[in-house]
């Protein structure tokens, strides 16, 4: 029951308020989604510029699956403040340990565990908000987990403008149009190894950048 | 002719219904018309005007919206527009950190011009954003203390405004126009005679163009502009403002005039924002496959025949 209210309020917050509000008052334009619904559980890997980037890749999810979607947030950061840790609660999010823990877990082995249990998770390979619409350069973290785990597909997700609209170090929030583009998933082979998995990755999410035109004249969906 | 009886139950005098089934009839017609042909025929021209009738489209049943609701309403849909051009434009061109403040000021105009085109403080509506807002945009840019790039930022960001804030809100501000003795279709007829002849213009340039048209006005920046087309499309449209005379308090010679002005005004609208494109690698070229276009496509015309438009009413009417 509990599980259920969860999940309805995940739907509401994020498929509907979230989206219609990053839509109207900021001008993302969301990409088609409908072909996650088949895919029992993915990878979601993309740039990272902003806060907005997780919202935005919540909101494009389609509802059914959002329950089993957790975006990984650094524990460091994240659970300083009741605020953040507000955040953490409403978006599902899941906390991974960047520094070292004494006697922790190991962050590949969090979300081995996560990926074990069926779940999907929402990871940023830059690690960081870089410089916007520039990519940074990729940590092997989410190679070697999808070296680890052959059978989970990855889905590349590219994503402009948010750096623009809010960009690190700047609270305020402007209206920009940016765009998401979420891609087909895709599988790993066991022949490829931690550095040729990584430049895989980053070449299925560079294909999917937009040029100008494509931009502008927003597609039919 | 049913479509009459329709407006007539909504209140709407005689003369504004009889416009307003033309306008849905033609629409209609011209709609099927050329989808049908783009379906079942592979001339390109079919296909192109079945796109180019989608601004028409879009401008009709906004316009409805606009006419048979509230005041307030209509305010709130073009406040809305204009945020969204506003938008467009800012996105398109790039913007630096240093002018994210700035932007934030440009976009707090919108509700202020709009409230005053809503009370109609004429004086007030004509100096807020090329006086007020011109001195205070600047300024706050120049508050940030970063001095890279500020002269092109402070200058792109208030012609921004400008263009879509401060355009669109003239067809606003003609729902506040002061009351003219002895004419019965009131500010609805002046909206609609600016929203028809606007469309009517593209249209009518656009189709001279391509049959008449050799000599070409900027092959720079738009291969579809000819002389021929300008002069063509200004005359029918003038033509058009004769004929549709009794929705204004113009004479006969100021409704001509009105026309040739909406017909040029018109032009350079379409050419502006066809140069800015290209500026900005965004081919025009494009909307024939990829579909609908930009808000900003939508609105280019409009928003300079609005101004020419708005100040000449403004100048004809009569002293009270």
């Amino acid at each position: 029951m509990k599980h259920k209210l969860y999940h309805l309020f995940l739907i509401l917050f994020h498929n509907y308020f979230m989206k219609n509000f990053l839509r109207f008052a900021v001008g993302i334009n969301f990409s088609d989604t409908t072909h996650l619904k088949d895919i029992e559980q993915f990878l979601f890997v993309s740039n990272h510029n902003s806060h907005l980037d997780t919202p935005s890749m919540m909101a494009s999810l389609p509802p059914s699956k959002i329950i089993n979607v957790h975006p990984v947030a650094a524990h460091d950061y994240f659970s300083k403040r009741w605020i953040t840790r507000m955040v953490i609660k409403c978006f599902n999010a899941k906390y991974i340990y960047r520094e070292k823990v004494e006697n922790g877990p190991s962050t590949i082995k969090v979300m081995s565990g996560y990926l074990a249990e069926k779940k999907s998770i929402i990871i940023f390979p830059e690690g960081t908000r870089g410089i916007p619409e520039q990519l940074a350069e990729f940590k092997v973290g989410v190679a070697v987990l999808l070296h680890r785990n052959p059978h989970v597909p990855f889905v590349p997700v590219y994503m402009h403008g948010m750096g623009s609209a809010m960009p690190r170090g700047d609270g305020l929030l402007i209206p920009y149009n940016c765009y998401i583009n979420v891609g087909k998933p895709c599988y790993v082979t066991s022949e490829m190894s931690v550095e040729d998995i990584t430049v895989f990755v980053e070449q299925e999410i560079l294909k999917l950048k937009k040029t100008k035109s494509q931009q502008y004249f927003r597609s039919k969906v | 002719m049913s479509g009459m009886y329709f407006f007539k139950f909504l209140g709407v005098s005689q003369d504004i219904s009889h416009v307003l089934t033309a306008n849905l009839s033609l629409v209609l017609f011209f709609s099927i018309l050329f989808y049908l042909g783009s379906k079942y025929s592979d001339n390109k021209f079919f296909k192109t005007m079945n796109l180019r009738m989608g601004p028409w489209r879009s401008i009709t049943v906004i316009g409805s919206i606009l006419l048979f609701s509230t005041k307030i309403i209509t305010f709130w849909v073009l406040g809305i527009i204009s945020f969204i051009a506003l938008r467009e434009l800012l996105s398109a061109i790039n913007i630096k950190a240093a002018d994210r403040r700035t932007i934030i000021w440009a976009f707090l105009t919108i509700p202020i011009q709009y409230w005053i085109a809503y009370k109609g403080y004429y004086e007030f509506f004509i100096i807020f954003i090329p006086v007020i807002a011109f001195i205070l945009i600047p300024f706050r840019r120049i508050l940030n203390g970063d001095i890279q790039g500020i002269t092109s930022s402070i200058g792109v960001i208030h012609w921004a405004v400008m263009l879509t804030v401060f355009s669109v809100s003239h067809i606003a501000a003609l729902f506040s126009f002061p009351a003219q003795p002895g004419f019965e279709a009131g500010h609805v007829g002046l909206v609609i005679f600016l929203i028809i002849l606007t469309e009517f213009n593209d249209i009518s340039q656009y189709l001279w163009g391509k049959i008449l048209g050799k000599h070409k006005i900027i092959p720079g920046i738009n291969s579809n502009k000819t002389w021929e087309g300008l002069i063509g499309g200004m005359i029918s449209t003038a033509i058009l403002a004769y004929l549709l005379n009794y929705l204004t308090f113009f004479t006969t010679t100021q409704s001509l005039i009105a026309g040739l002005a909406i017909g040029l005004a018109g032009f350079i609208g379409d050419i502006n924002i066809s140069a800015i494109k290209r500026d900005n690698g965004i081919s025009s070229r494009k909307m024939v496959t990829e579909g609908r276009g930009g808000t900003m496509d939508r609105i280019d015309s409009i928003s300079f025949t609005a101004m020419a438009f708005f100040h000449l009413a403004y100048f004809w009417r009569a002293a009270v």
